[in-house]
């Protein structure tokens, strides 16, 4: 089907007009012919009024450029519909081959997995069981498809990898959920697993303790979903830093290889004091002086406080908005949750369905507009015939 | 240069002839009237006062007893005079070929005579009437004559109107009678056609050669046109197609007219095709007669 992506420009259609008035208009009548046995021509027949069109070919090899080039003002496009009785069945890839055939009776039907590339469901189990994007997937595929082909989708009970927006499709979707089958291998929730933060300070380091632990109490009482699962590990310099740690609160001036290896494993590290500098990411109120730069080195991250971690040497610890600031900077963002039963989650149809995948028409337009161009331009410039 | 080789050379074998008897001076190849002593023996007259006593015949004197005169007839030139009607109108010409028109045809058709005049020791001059009036170049017979001819030839404009009967008073002076007369005009013009016949009255012998167009005879033109009369300043806007058939047959309606007018007044009369060669029409006239 072909469509117009701008029908206003088919209005570009009146210079039709143009050329049709040149043709109609008499040429011959405007230049003078002498002619000295005018006593002899009949003086009654005026040129009758009838419409006379001169050269019709070079009149309708005009038309048919201008004509041209207004379809080409309107951006035609192809629009493939598809036949009516086609069929595409989706299957999610956490889904087996075998179990998706048991639920749907369409043996003659395109069968694709919901993964990058859409590949055939030919083998039984081509494709990385990873759903993650499968489901987005499904928004391209739907877009892809032409407007007239049934889609049918089959999926586990319980769907990961969601997002935020509802899935709303094009078409009416045949939603399968097949039992048993779960989308990813069920775990704990990351808002419900341990925090833990290494401290590690050198000696004398009693009042940036302090300072560390009144933090993770301002971070616990900001934030109910830390409490109670935030914890700190506070050991001197020379202790290793646990894997599992979060997040590093270095408290020991100067170079440290046990710093830098962090850092080079791609951890966030809060190091103070520190010559580390970066980018200013906290300004003081009063001063306007940077407090807490930020840099990246490698994978991993440092923010820096270039004094150390005691009220006295730095005001700004005194400012209420510094924990909120560091928590920011420091602590990991909750996900958001991106699981759900797959019976809840059923595509809806689109209000306005957006348009069917469409392939541009402009080159041939184009190469026909050329053309017809040079043709025109030959007839209207031959050598016209010496009347004998 | 009026003449091309090519038609120069297709003029040998023609010959200007009138059916008047020249009454010019001096010696020619067209048998005169004028009488004299001479060679060859014309008729016995009665004798007047004032005749030579030696060109009286004593012999029969003696038979008869009355005085008779020897008359001995002598050829004289002819006077070959070209009439060139050079009104507005003849500057008419054809769509395939504007640059001849009917006035170029007419210089070429006049050299021509010229030139076949000059070969026969004839005299010969044209005359040309229109915008400017009377002018032309007078008769003579020499080479130089012949140059200056040609010259008048090619300053001849095709303008204006041709006079009207006080302004051709100077045309009897310049046409002697029992001259050839050949008039090259379009046909258009009543006057000239007056002219003509005035001419043919007054002892000239009058030879007519109307000058057409190819486009006139066939009329090919096709549409609308804007034709323009420029001789009597009228344009017209004209169907072509439409009115061709009526005006062919109008126009060969005129031509026959204009032939048989010339024929009453003892003209004789053809037609000459600006498509075709002037050879063409002067072998016509000026050819050896075939029987």
């Amino acid at each position: 089907m072909i469509d117009l992506l701008a029908p206003v420009a088919l209005t570009a259609l009146a210079a039709l007009a143009i050329p049709l008035l040149i043709h109609l208009i008499r040429r011959s009548e405007r230049q003078r012919t002498p002619f000295a046995a005018l006593r002899w021509v009949a003086d009654r027949t005026r040129p009758r009024q009838r419409l006379h069109l001169h050269d019709r070919l070079l009149l309708m090899l005009r038309l048919l450029l201008l004509a041209v080039l207004a379809l080409l003002l309107a951006q035609p496009v192809w629009r493939e519909l598809g036949a009516d009785d086609a069929k595409v069945i989706a299957v999610l890839p956490s889904v087996s081959a075998a179990a998706a055939r048991a639920a749907v009776d369409a043996p003659t039907a395109d069968w694709r997995w919901l993964a990058a590339g859409f590949p055939a469901l030919a083998t039984d189990e081509p494709v990385e069981p990873s759903s993650d994007a499968g489901i987005g997937l499904l928004r391209q595929l739907d877009a892809e498809l032409p407007p007239k082909i049934a889609l049918t989708v089959v999926v586990p009970a319980e769907l990961s990898g969601l997002d935020a927006e509802r899935l709303r499709l094009d078409r009416e979707v045949d939603w399968k959920i097949v039992a048993g089958a779960a989308s990813a291998p069920a775990g704990d929730s990351p808002t419900r697993t341990a925090l833990t933060i290494a401290v590690r300070h050198g000696a004398d380091a009693t009042d940036a303790l302090k300072v560390v632990r009144a933090l993770a109490q301002a971070w616990q009482t900001a934030d109910a979903s830390l409490s109670g699962r935030l914890s700190l590990d506070v050991a001197d310099a020379d202790a290793a830093v646990p894997a599992e740690a979060a997040v590093l609160i270095w408290l020991v001036p100067g170079i440290s290889p046990t710093l830098d290896a962090w850092l080079a494993g791609g951890g966030t590290a809060f190091v103070s004091p520190s010559e580390l500098g970066g980018d200013p990411v906290w300004l003081d109120e009063q001063s306007g002086e940077p407090v807490l730069r930020e840099r990246l080195i490698g994978t991993g991250r440092a923010v820096s406080l270039v004094t150390p971690l005691r009220p006295d040497k730095t005001p700004a610890l005194r400012d209420p908005m510094f924990p909120k600031a560091l928590a920011r900077l420091l602590l990991p963002m909750p996900t958001a949750p991106d699981r759900a039963p797959a019976a809840a989650v059923a595509p809806v149809r689109r209000d306005q369905p957006a348009p069917a995948p469409a392939t541009p028409l402009d080159a041939g337009l184009a190469l026909a507009a050329a053309v017809l161009l040079l043709a025109e331009r030959l007839r209207a410039t031959r050598r016209r015939r010496v009347l004998a | 240069m009026l003449l091309a080789p090519e038609l120069r050379a297709r003029l040998k074998g023609l010959r200007l002839a009138t059916r008047l008897t020249p009454t010019g001076q001096g010696i020619g190849q067209h048998a005169s009237n004028s009488r004299g002593a001479g060679l060859e023996f014309a008729q016995y007259r009665a004798y007047e006062p004032g005749d030579e006593p030696r060109s009286i015949d004593w012999k029969l004197f003696a038979r008869s007893d009355r005085y008779f005169v020897r008359d001995a007839t002598r050829d004289s030139p002819l006077n070959a005079c070209v009439l060139i009607d050079a009104s507005a109108s003849m500057a008419q010409a054809d769509r395939a070929r504007p640059a001849y028109g009917k006035l170029d045809a007419a210089r070429t058709i006049a050299a021509c005579i010229g030139d076949i005049a000059l070969q026969q020791g004839d005299r010969f001059g044209f005359t040309a009437i229109g915008g400017d009036g009377v002018t032309g170049v007078p008769a003579g017979n020499t080479l130089r004559h012949r140059d200056r001819f040609q010259l008048g030839l090619q300053a001849l404009r095709a303008q204006g109107r041709v006079p009207a009967r006080d302004g051709l008073r100077l045309l009897w002076e310049r046409i002697p009678a029992a001259s050839l007369v050949v008039l090259l005009s379009d046909g258009f013009d009543d006057d000239v056609v007056e002219v003509a016949e005035r001419l043919a009255r007054t002892q000239r012998d009058v030879i007519s050669i109307q000058l057409i167009t190819a486009d006139e005879r066939d009329f090919p033109f096709d549409g609308g046109h804007l034709f323009e009369d420029v001789e009597a300043g009228v344009e017209r806007l004209v169907d072509a197609s439409g009115v061709r058939s009526d005006f062919l047959a109008r126009f060969a309606a005129a031509r026959q007219t204009l032939a048989r007018r010339y024929a009453a007044s003892g003209i004789r009369h053809v037609e000459h095709f600006l498509d075709q060669s002037p050879a063409q029409v002067l072998r016509t006239l000026f050819g050896p007669r075939r029987r």
